[in-house]
């Protein structure tokens, strides 16, 4: 079986073939199998043979099942971390705009982050010294055990396997919202639908302007008791 | 979520250290990344490792990823690459009782499978007496469904050759298929 050698006419289109039956030739290609079919109708039998080794693979490939572990949070905690946090990756808020301006500090910059970081840890101050009065209760546990911090109202979605990213982000973005976590067990994403304070119409009204997205969206979980 | 261009969005997310593109990309893409490695390897627990190791590159170099060609092509060829290296690295060390026992089909041997007229259960078996080579590309035109150009990419070998090795590697089977009695009438 010498690679190098080049096929004959017949050979070539009887190679072609398996990429005929898989769609993945081009138009001039699929054009030049039609042509050696209709000189070659004998040729046309190994269209089922082909058929059956390729039913063969699939299962094959089928019997391998993924592995149980939760493989994607083992992965992302081995993610080698760098300066720009997810956040910082997703929006272009004041506050980004700070973080980016602290991380790349520059001579002329030093002496801003001195100013910089003394007003986080007033802000901080102020927002745990406002928690601490109020009392109120951070976080939920989800599905999969994992707690959340409650940067906002979050709802668990699950969406269609054939949505796509960008019309899911599109959609989201439109209405305020975005994925903040995920996948969880299920193919659950966690989406940050408002802000913490929201009141349960709002909330209720929100979750159901995600449930009338029926093409991207297959279910809304609320998080909320 | 099944469009080229989506996963070039979420490399371009990935690029900017976007976790959550990450966990979209792994959970598009490993499986089948993790089965090719198996079909490789022969060792899931190895697999499982090296696909790791593939969303790792992913991440390091998404930024440097050039759009010529499909995510698909650069994360199988990332996984061929990685899985050569390890295989070169065992390549005298035998394969363990367990692990050849484990990728072994349960199914009959091709003749007993013929005979009893499983024909489906013959052709698997036969497929897994085929080389390496050419049960790699096999796998990577009927399961991964990749264009001549893209094995080309893949493998690294000439189109003319994936063509040549494709071609060879279906009349191998059926030679195989032959002798344990299955006669296809090709070639």
């Amino acid at each position: 079986m010498d690679e190098n050698r080049a096929l004959s006419e017949r050979e070539e289109c009887e190679a072609l073939l398996a990429w005929y039956v898989t769609g993945r030739l081009s138009a001039a290609d699929i054009a030049r199998v039609d042509a050696c079919l209709a000189r070659h109708p004998d040729m046309r039998r190994q269209l089922g043979l082909i058929g059956e080794d390729r039913e063969a693979v699939v299962r094959a490939h089928n019997a391998i099942v993924a592995p149980r572990r939760l493989a994607a949070d083992q992965l992302v905690a081995r993610l080698p971390k760098s300066r720009v946090s997810r956040l910082a990756a997703l929006a272009s808020t004041p506050f980004d705009l700070m973080r980016n301006f602290l991380t790349a500090p520059s001579p002329g910059a030093v002496r801003w982050v001195a100013l910089a970081a003394l007003a986080i840890v007033l802000g901080q101050a102020a927002v745990i010294g406002t928690l601490m009065r109020s009392g109120s209760e951070l976080g939920y546990q989800t599905a999969s055990g994992g707690a959340v911090n409650k940067a906002g109202t979050n709802v668990l979605v699950r969406f269609h396997a054939s949505a796509g990213m960008d019309l899911i982000s599109a959609e989201l973005s439109k209405r305020g919202m975005r994925i903040v976590d995920g996948p969880k067990p299920g193919q659950l994403y966690v989406v940050e639908i408002g802000p913490p304070t929201m009141s349960d119409t709002e909330r209720l009204a929100r979750e159901a302007d995600l449930r009338g997205l029926t093409g991207l969206i297959s279910s809304v979980l609320s998080t909320s008791a | 979520m099944t469009d080229a261009s989506d996963d070039i969005a979420l490399l371009t997310r990935i690029a900017r250290k976007d976790e959550v593109a990450m966990r979209l990309l792994f959970g598009r893409h490993h499986l089948p990344v993790f089965r090719f490695l198996v079909r490789m390897v022969r060792s899931e627990a190895i697999a499982e490792e090296l696909a790791n190791e593939v969303f790792l590159e992913v991440w390091r170099h998404a930024g440097a990823f050039e759009q010529r060609s499909a995510v698909t092509t650069w994360m199988l060829t990332i996984a061929r690459n990685r899985a050569a290296t390890m295989l070169r690295k065992r390549r005298d060390e035998p394969m363990d009782d367990d692990a050849a026992t484990k990728f072994a089909d349960d199914a009959d041997d091709p003749e007993v499978a013929a005979q009893k007229g499983d024909k489906a259960a013959a052709i698997r078996r036969c497929m897994e007496k085929l080389s390496a080579e050419h049960r790699e590309i096999v796998d990577l035109v009927y399961y991964h469904e990749l264009s001549v150009a893209e094995v080309s990419t893949v493998v690294g070998i000439p189109e003319a050759t994936v063509k040549t090795r494709m071609f060879y590697a279906r009349k191998k089977l059926s030679e195989l298929l032959a002798a344990a009695g299955v006669d296809r009438g090709w070639p």
